[in-house]
């Protein structure tokens, strides 16, 4: 009888999720094109993918930006989420602020990026003019355009981290801090030996989910570059859109999405196992600190 | 404490197999010809689904009222991102899924939907057709496939260049630009003047507006309609009149021309036209550039007939009544792929391209309502929606019938209210009438040689590739598409195209 119960959404789960997943493996073994013709060519269009500077180019972008980008929001994330923890009025209005980018679409941002960082016209170089500085190719130069896309990430993306790592701090337990506070220890000790170590199960959970988003970056670059200069901001899910929807050949763009799934797999079961052995150490769990402080307590009562 | 520490290993499994998952992640018999025009409401009760790119719909929508006003029909018309329009079409011929009855696109695919029978043969319907004889001749040879027309007009496309008067026809300018490069200054006929004269307004106010002016504005950025610019100055160099079709391949061998040093010289140029253009150049599309054309200060651009129709506008322009034309420059020395070497000419050849090919309507091979389809296609296409179509704005319709080139006073009068439309109309009329213009590469897969062209030109732009380099590698790419595609059918098709014999 359970089996009966959970037959539906099973059904729905394989409808959804599993058939279209086979369907795109099975794509990526043949030479499929959109408009019709092509058949099974097993493994070519990965060995074709092994030779093919774009997409090189794409998957190593696409890594650069994963790394960099979600290192940099996680920093600004935490840093964010200690400074409004710690404040003691306007919590609110200031998570809301921070949370704005958060709510405006991608294609929005674009292009609100895209006037920002104008060579000519846009106001950042306008603020650079003014103090003196040369105006910069945003958008041009192919450092530049790397760099700009992750600024635009950050700008949008870093609220999630915030958001998470917020939440994280406010469900710490407040025995550990207590204890510290008994010990006398210093803000940068409570926070290396205790804040850090506790949130590490939301950090991780922060990081995956933005390295699983972050992997298939697409709606920022495609309105602000396009992916270029010279391919300099392409990413594998750009690349594996013009490349199976825009030019049809449906074969070999579902083969750069395969490897761009495996990519993301491991990558989750990588930080999965490091969050189950983080989650079995105490002194990454705020146990230690606990018992240290448990222990400190019952000497005190014990003359 | 076991649970709380399990809760987030379990949310990071359960949320990562989430993204695991989801990360992949009647066939019409009549065709009776047009019926709307016997009278009545022949069609009460119908249902017309139009599929049409995004920024053409108003072309479409204009004449939605009327129609069904006229004939009881109901049009739905659904608008299709203008990049997704391909694939969303050959998803529905195909699939049967959000089935269309009209299909508006691009003129270069009627050949690969004909082919696929996925469109109707329009002929028992042109029978009836009173307005066919002013379409113009180019227009109306990218309509047929093996002697039968698939498609009804509605846009007529060719790049033609411009320029701004207050810069180039300035008698103080004209001086000193003789003085410097030794001739006079007026429209470019070859694309080595037209490179001179973006140097020569590049870096300084000629257009006295407080801010420093540009030579050039082209749409060079990626995955836009760089590819059709590049090509319309390939043409110049690669389209050699005394070897019809031999610009994109060889039409005997179907071996590709575009790594040809006439293609070479282009790309090379295209690359040292940068330095007279804004930085953001790099990264404009059609849309950007008509819309920065019209409103800054760029001595020299290259477009479809669009900027011309958007300079009209007051609220948006600043160059309206300031604008030249001409018809796209030529070379002295063209390649011949027969020879392998350079012609010298004592005259500039041109090679006006008609990219693109224009927008144009077809009706789906498994329409349902074939006869009331054609009607709307063949109503607005009326002589009279025709032309009210060409000369509003935002419609994305270019003039494609004589009746379009005849009255200049007509575009004066008419919604945009042109000014001095008579050189505009003759610069159009001029490229589409050459007797080397160019047609598009009409043939499967077009789009992949294009993005494949599009792909490396970027590189060589960005500086990653010389132009020998990035040419070479796009002619491996051709061959591999050619012959994934079947090389003797391309290689029918192409010269089908041309009208060459096997």
């Amino acid at each position: 009888m359970k089996y009966l119960l959970i037959a539906p959404p099973l059904a729905f789960f394989f409808a959804i999720s599993l058939i279209p997943l086979v369907y795109t493996v099975w794509l990526s073994l043949t030479s499929t094109n959109i408009a019709g013709g092509g058949g099974w060519v097993g493994f070519d269009n990965y060995a074709r993918l092994l030779a093919d500077t774009f997409f090189r180019q794409a998957y190593g972008n696409t890594v650069l930006f994963v790394v960099i980008g979600v290192a940099a929001q996680y920093v600004l994330g935490l840093a964010l989420a200690l400074a409004v923890h710690s404040l003691t009025r306007g919590q609110r209005l200031v998570r809301l602020a921070i949370l704005l980018p958060l709510m405006i679409a991608p294609l929005i941002v674009g292009f609100i990026w895209q006037t920002l960082l104008d060579s000519r016209y846009g106001p950042v170089n306008g603020l650079l003019r003014a103090v003196g500085i040369d105006p910069v190719a945003w958008l041009t130069d192919s450092s530049f355009a790397f760099i700009s896309i992750l600024i635009v990430d950050a700008w949008q993306w870093t609220p999630f981290v915030f958001l998470v790592l917020y939440a994280g701090l406010r469900t710490l337990p407040t025995e550990p801090f207590e204890a510290a506070r008994v010990d006398g220890a210093s803000g940068w000790r409570t926070f290396a030996d205790i804040t850090f170590p506790m949130l590490i199960p939301a950090s991780i959970a922060a990081i995956l989910l933005r390295a699983i988003e972050a992997f298939k970056l697409f709606d920022i670059v495609f309105y602000i570059t396009g992916g270029g200069p010279g391919g300099a901001t392409g990413t594998v899910s750009l690349l594996g859109y013009f490349t199976a929807l825009r030019s049809g050949n449906m074969g070999y763009g579902a083969a750069m999405t395969v490897v761009l799934l495996l990519t993301v797999i491991a990558i989750a079961l990588t930080s999965l196992l490091i969050l189950q052995r983080a989650l079995s150490r105490p002194d990454l769990s705020g146990e230690q600190a606990f018992a240290r402080r448990q222990s400190r307590t019952r000497e005190v009562e014990h003359g | 404490m076991q649970s709380r520490r399990r809760r987030p290993v379990w949310l990071a499994a359960v949320t990562a197999a989430l993204f695991v998952l989801s990360a992949c992640g009647g066939t019409a018999t009549s065709q009776n010809p047009s019926a709307s025009a016997a009278g009545g409401r022949p069609f009460e009760g119908q249902t017309v689904t139009v599929a049409v790119g995004s920024f053409m719909s108003s072309g479409v929508t204009m004449f939605q009222d009327a129609w069904e006003e006229r004939t009881g029909a109901t049009l739905e018309v659904v608008e299709i991102p203008f990049g997704d329009l391909y694939q969303r079409l050959f998803a529905s011929f195909n699939t049967g899924a959000g089935q269309f009855d009209v299909a508006v696109y691009a003129a270069n695919w009627i050949p690969e939907f004909a082919l696929a029978d996925h469109i109707l043969s329009l002929e028992p319907y042109y029978d009836q057709k009173e307005n066919w004889d002013d379409v113009l001749p180019k227009t109306q040879q990218i309509m047929y496939v093996d002697g039968e027309r698939y498609s009804v007009p509605m846009d007529g496309d060719v790049i033609i260049g411009y320029y701004r008067t207050d810069a180039l026809e300035n008698p103080e300018y004209q001086q000193r630009f003789e003085d410097e490069y030794g001739y006079a200054l007026a429209a470019p006929a070859t694309w080595a003047e037209y490179r001179d004269i973006a140097e020569f307004f590049t870096g300084w106010d000629w257009a006295e507006s407080g801010r420093d002016g540009y030579g050039v504005l082209e749409a060079q950025g990626p995955r836009d309609v760089g590819p059709f610019i590049f090509t319309s100055r390939a043409a110049a160099y690669a389209a050699n009149p005394e070897v019809p079709g031999s610009l994109f391949f060889d039409p005997e061998t179907m071996d590709p021309s575009v790594d040809n040093p006439g293609w070479v010289q282009a790309l090379e140029d295209w690359i040292a036209i940068k330095d007279f253009g804004p930085p953001e150049m790099s990264t404009y599309g059609g849309g950007d550039m008509r819309g920065n054309f019209v409103a800054g200060d760029y001595a020299l651009g290259i477009d479809w007939a669009d900027v011309g129709i958007i300079a009209q506008d007051d609220g948006s322009s600043i160059v309206k009544g300031k604008l030249g034309y001409f018809v796209l420059p030529g070379s002295n020395e063209v390649w011949n792929i027969e020879s392998g070497a350079w012609d010298e000419f004592d005259d500039s050849q041109q090679a006006p391209y008609l990219g693109w090919g224009g927008w144009h309507g077809s009706v789906a091979a498994n329409s349902d309502v074939p006869d009331a389809a054609f009607d709307f296609l063949n109503f607005i296409d009326s002589t009279e929606n025709a032309f009210q179509a060409v000369t509003t704005p935002g419609t994305a319709r270019n003039p494609y019938r004589v009746e379009h080139f005849e009255d200049a006073q007509a575009w004066e009068d008419a919604p945009v209210a042109y000014q001095d439309p008579g050189p505009y109309l003759e610069a159009q009329l001029d490229s589409m009438d050459h007797p080397n213009a160019q047609f598009d590469l009409r043939i499967p897969r077009a789009g992949q040689y294009f993005d494949a062209l599009d792909q490396y030109v970027q590189e060589a732009l960005a500086g990653n590739l010389s132009a020998e380099d990035a040419l070479a590698q796009v002619a491996d790419e051709w061959d591999r598409i050619t012959d994934e595609a079947g090389r003797d059918q391309q290689r029918q098709l192409y010269r089908g195209l041309y009208g060459l014999d096997d």
